[in-house]
């Protein structure tokens, strides 16, 4: 007989996201923390260097002038062995944007804090998810939150990931700036011992790094062939970073007794027949809508795209085939496409599938505005009427139309 | 099937053939002259040079031709004296 472990918890405390991350760190060890405060994860930052104050945290601070410098120390930290975090949000990500794809490309592990915030301009410090998707091609993984405790326990995985010898990849931790950084809610917190045993399998790994032993050098001024050879193992790290999101958020329910779904979290989609997709913290609207909606006896679920660097493609299609249409809700806008970036990537993704299955378009909560009740409805309608053959608007923007 | 060429995920490689095979000075103008015996071994002109290529031998100092730019720095801060700088005769 198997034995079962029981998920213990330390403390079940009320946290907002961003102190909620801020204790995934403490639990994580960085050896080194460098963050430029920018709202809406200032308080994150606060919260880490008052662990440090109180000695519950042994990490380096660089308090650095300007995001590329914040950057560029944990790139430097990283390439000498060093566990890093590094939090920040919409201008200070686009400030930090070269040092951001030298992370990826030179395969260092560094975990990012997103509290995601609208790209100026128009100028506003407001939520969105259009800072992480404007750097989707950057190499980076990218997984997306719902909830304030998804935000700690994504913490503690996505150092496994990032760490993990057939990855070696930096991650992006992302969670709506306001709506979750500024979200409190019951937060269960782990036992330091069950992270740091949780953290094992890659806190002895062998990774290469700088030293004066044998004295390496990154990023290599690398002639053409070399480049094309680390250009694909860097696309072959992002694709097997999809399996093993799954793998690592297995063990970690083992462990802490809690899930996401992995790469998508798939919610009442099994006989669905109309399939929203969403990410982030409006996919909770959209939750209501599709209970509301059951009760009356409609057949809609809700995916929630957990993953979204690397695509899961894989995993999409096999939840969404057979479905009658698809509506996607974006938080962002894919300029060129005129649409959200998930739309765009959902389409290309159900090419697989044998039958044409419409996709509906929706934009809402740009701005930092509200995904409200009624407008999921509105989205679900519409979706229903592409599910029915019948004429119908492929991209809505739901503040406009 | 794909072929490897690199022994790493990334662009990372050792160091050794990059850093310390390559002359890298061939179009240097000026070169530094070291002389030993007015050397105090302070290290100053280790510290100093913009290239590393200052060599300690243990008792005094002395410059890599390697590496060296021939950019002086040395000889201006050499408290003793004991660096002259001499053009390179043409090649």
């Amino acid at each position: 007989m198997a034995i079962r472990i029981t998920p213990r918890v330390e403390q079940v405390r009320v946290f907002d996201g961003n102190r909620a991350c801020a204790y995934g760190v403490l639990l994580c060890k960085p050896d080194l923390v460098s963050c430029v405060p920018i709202t809406p994860m200032t308080p994150m930052v606060e919260a880490v260097w008052q662990y440090v104050a109180n000695g519950q945290l042994n990490a380096e601070l660089v308090a650095a002038d300007g995001e590329i410098n914040a950057l560029s120390y944990c790139i430097g930290a990283s390439a000498a062995g060093g566990r890093t975090f590094i939090g920040t949000a919409s201008q200070g990500l686009g400030y930090m944007y070269e040092a951001y794809l030298k992370t990826a490309g030179n395969r260092l592990p560094v975990v990012m804090a997103l509290a995601t915030r609208e790209n100026a301009a128009p100028d506003g410090v407001v939520s969105s998810h259009q800072d992480f998707v404007t750097v989707r091609d950057g190499g980076w993984i990218q997984i997306v939150c719902e909830g304030v405790q998804e935000i700690l326990d994504t913490m503690i995985m996505a150092y496994r990931l990032a760490e993990d010898p057939e990855i070696l990849l930096p991650v992006n931790v992302c969670f709506d700036g306001y709506y979750l950084s500024y979200l409190t809610e019951r937060v269960e917190l782990p036992y330091e011992e069950d992270v740091d045993a949780f953290l094992t399998p890659v806190a002895g790994v062998d990774r290469p790094k700088l030293c004066l032993e044998d004295p390496l050098t990154v990023p290599t001024n690398t002639r053409e062939e070399l480049f094309a050879e680390w250009r694909y193992k860097h696309a072959l790290a992002q694709q097997k970073a999809k399996q093993k999101l799954e793998d690592i958020e297995k063990e970690f329910q083992e462990v802490f007794g809690r899930s996401y779904g992995g790469q998508i979290e798939e919610y009442r989609t099994g006989d669905a027949e109309i399939v929203m997709v969403s990410m982030g913290s409006q996919t909770g609207a959209i939750k209501d809508v599709v209970d509301s909606r059951r009760e009356r006896g409609e057949k809609v679920g809700v995916i929630k795209i957990r993953l979204f660097r690397p695509f899961p493609r894989e995993r999409l299609t096999k939840a969404l085939q057979g479905k009658k249409a698809i509506g996607v809700v974006d938080r962002n806008v894919c300029f060129g496409w005129q649409s959200g970036v998930t739309f765009m990537e959902i389409r290309s993704a159900i090419q697989d599938l044998p039958e044409r299955i419409p996709v509906t378009g929706f934009i809402a909560g740009i701005g930092g505005t509200d995904c409200s009740l009624e407008m999921v409805e509105r989205a679900v309608d519409i979706t229903r009427s592409a599910a029915e053959g019948k004429p119908h608007q492929e991209i809505t923007w739901l503040n406009l139309e | 099937m794909v072929q490897y060429r690199s022994e790493y995920e990334g662009p990372w490689a050792s160091a050794k053939p990059v850093l310390f095979a390559y002359p890298t000075a061939d179009w240097r103008a000026t070169r530094p002259v070291f002389n030993i015996t007015k050397c105090g071994h302070c290290g100053i002109c280790y510290l100093q040079c913009p290239v590393g290529s200052v060599k300690d031998m243990d008792t005094y100092c002395e410059a890599d031709l390697s590496y060296c730019k021939g950019c002086g720095l040395c000889a201006r801060e050499c408290p003793n004296d004991a660096i002259t700088m001499v053009r390179e005769e043409a090649r």
